[in-house]
């Protein structure tokens, strides 16, 4: 399938006026048209700023620092501001993580669809109501919400309706960042279920970012790790699932509990990932791997190669060092 | 309609209680205006007309305290304030019907443009934040909001009206008799430029900083990033998604710098000796005129709880999650 994102040396963060803070270190990664990718990592990896990045949506003191996005082919680094503002939401759009917060408190539902739609598209107030509803119904909330405030809905119709409104204009992409935190893990899934099928019915591509690992295993096309701003391990999910190389990837798979199967002990990782606003030597996750050489991994940080097809791993545990 | 209902009562409840603490303090303070009068004409008045004066002033002193209360209420509705002791032997309502119009007129509408130059100042203030403009413009907005009024409004006074000459003294329009018509509205408004632009000055940066505040908490809503997201033009952000949401505390503030306008002109008609209710409070106060205070009293508290009643209505319409929370 063709390419829809490419991202080459990306380098983002935060500047305060007297440290710097890397949270996107050299992060490389394709995603096909159609493709669902999701990116997990435990807390301030950079999971977020890395999908804000890649739609240059990082807001001050967030900057990108180096690196090249390119979208269905047009350099996202060189366009203009008024250009980037027609390309969001047509082309790309964005789910964010506390969706309870994104809608605006003092316009109705119906202004804010419409809002999402009419400054790209010319349509009559009867094809943007017609449009509104047709969207509400994707997502399974009734269209008498339309006249509705923000906060006479409750938090799984909010993120519903913003669901609705990333798929306003048939983007090629959606960016979900940790979409359904704040929901209780039954409506979690079911969300997210309905989500996979709409993509499966509309066919845009999702990067989906997460902490939660379970949450993507099943459902996603590939699975990136990001540990310390950088992605450690890309592969397919069944790959993934079934043989975790990088020692980080390991823990985290095995840091929540199997449904089925026997009891076992659950291992966490041991200790904290390191700050982000100073220089790492050698490989990030040096000080809590439990398969570290010394003299190799404190020296050279690995890159990600792929070690076997699709599978790529940025470990010295195989790259012959 | 329920939230409405409450907060009528509620207006009626305080209303009642301010025209009861208005009745009982003046009663707490020693002499009454009575005797103050009596004082005035220094013993030429006979016993009659003592007692005829404290019943024309409403204080009997024979009758029992809940008879005079019950008196006072219906004085009170019925707007018979008594007889002003400065102005004697005019009526409190005249006097006070004289002098509401211009205070109205001049704080009310001076606020008013202080408000809204302000607010639209901060908005554009904190939407370019790191501008040159918006550098210059916010130590200047402290500077003019932190610098005591009655010194400024002095100081304008005499360097635009008595050095320059380019403004009258005072008063409220030209005293030259014949005027009608344009010539007298002119005259009006050249009378206020002094008072209103000194109101303006002052109020406006506090209205600024108000706003910028605001403006500056809810710029890192998570709103504002995803209208960002959308593609939003940036005058729509701006405006409908960072002003209108900002502006709602600012909102409140603006409600009750209404309410105390005509309490608040007090030293800007003072130092314009502009005839409106705060010069005749301070003559009032000067004079020792009970009647005439109290009505005043009144008045602001009055002004005060209907600018509050009208402010909860509008925010109904501004913030929608008042209108369900009220219900």
């Amino acid at each position: 399938m063709a390419t829809l994102l490419k991202v080459k040396d990306l380098n983002a963060g935060y500047e305060f006026t007297k440290f710097k803070t890397w949270a996107v270190r050299d992060v490389s990664f394709e995603l096909d048209q159609g493709e669902f990718l999701g990116i997990a990592g435990e807390s301030g990896c950079g999971k977020s700023t890395l999908a804000f990045g890649v739609i240059r949506l990082l807001m001050p003191p967030g900057r990108i620092f180096s690196g090249s996005i390119e979208f269905n082919n047009i350099d996202l680094m060189k366009v203009d501001d008024e250009q980037l503002r027609k390309m969001r939401w047509k082309e790309f759009s964005m789910v964010f993580q506390a969706s309870m917060n994104v809608l605006n408190p003092v316009l109705k539902v119906r202004t804010q669809i419409y809002n999402s739609i009419k400054y790209h598209v010319n349509m009559t107030e009867d094809e943007l109501e017609k449009r509104a509803k047709e969207l509400l119904n994707l997502v399974n909330v009734s269209s008498k919400y339309l006249d509705a405030y923000p906060h006479q809905l409750s938090g799984g119709m909010k993120q519903r309706v913003v669901i609705a409104m990333a798929l306003a204009l048939n983007p090629k992409l959606i960016i979900m960042d940790e979409p359904t935190t704040a929901l209780d893990v039954v409506v979690q899934r079911r969300i997210l279920q309905e989500v996979d099928e709409l993509r499966k019915k509309l066919g845009f591509a999702i990067i989906f970012i997460t902490h939660d690992l379970s949450l993507l295993v099943e459902i996603s096309d590939s699975l990136a790790i990001m540990y310390a701003g950088q992605i450690v391990e890309k592969a397919p999910s069944e790959k993934l699932y079934a043989k975790q190389m990088h020692p980080y990837t390991y823990g985290l798979m095995h840091s929540f509990p199997p449904l089925v199967g026997k009891r076992q002990k659950l291992h966490g990782i041991a200790g904290r990932p390191p700050d982000l606003s100073q220089e790492i030597k050698g490989c990030p996750f040096y000080p809590r791997c439990e398969k570290r050489i010394s003299g190799v991994c404190d020296v050279e940080n690995p890159k990600l190669v792929e070690i076997e097809s699709e599978h790529f791993v940025a470990c010295h545990l195989y790259d012959g060092k | 309609m329920k939230y409405i209902l409450k907060r009528v009562i509620f207006f009626l409840i305080t209303a009642w209680a301010a025209l009861t603490i208005n009745f009982i303090l003046p009663r707490l303070m020693p002499g009454n205006p009575a005797e103050v009068m009596i004082a005035k004409f220094q013993g030429r008045l006979n016993p009659q007309a003592i007692s005829a004066l404290e019943i024309a002033f409403g204080i009997n002193t024979h009758e029992s305290m809940f008879l005079q209360y019950w008196d006072y209420l219906g004085r009170m509705l019925t707007g018979n304030f008594g007889i002003s002791v400065s102005f004697y032997p005019t009526t409190v309502g005249q006097v006070l019907s004289q002098a509401i119009p211009w205070t109205l007129g001049l704080a009310g509408i001076s606020t008013v443009i202080a408000f809204i130059i302000g607010t639209l100042l901060g908005i554009r203030v904190s939407w370019r934040r790191n501008s040159a403009s918006s550098t210059v413009t916010v130590p200047l907005a402290f500077f003019l909001n932190s610098m005591p009024y009655f010194w400024f409004a002095l100081v304008v006074e005499y360097v635009f009206a008595f050095i320059f000459g380019w403004f009258p003294l005072g008063g409220a329009y030209s005293s030259a008799s014949g005027l009608a018509g344009l010539s007298l509205v002119w005259s009006v408004l050249y009378h206020a430029i002094l008072p209103a632009g000194t109101i303006v000055i002052t109020a406006m940066g506090g209205w600024m900083l108000t706003m910028r505040n605001n403006m500056i908490s809810v710029l890192s809503d998570d709103y504002i990033t995803f209208a960002f997201a959308q593609g939003l033009p940036e005058r729509e952000i701006e405006l409908n998604y960072a002003a209108r949401n900002a502006i709602l505390p600012s909102f409140t503030g603006f409600a009750m710098a209404i309410g105390f306008v005509i309490s608040g002109v007090l030293l800007t008609e003072i130092v314009f000796s502009y005839p409106g209710v705060g010069y005749l409070l301070y003559q009032a106060v000067l004079n020792i005129d009970y009647p005439l205070m109290q009505a005043i009293f009144l008045f602001i508290t009055i002004a005060v709880l209907i600018a509050n009643f009208i402010a909860d209505m509008v925010y109904v319409f501004l913030d929608p999650r008042a209108r369900s929370s009220g219900e």
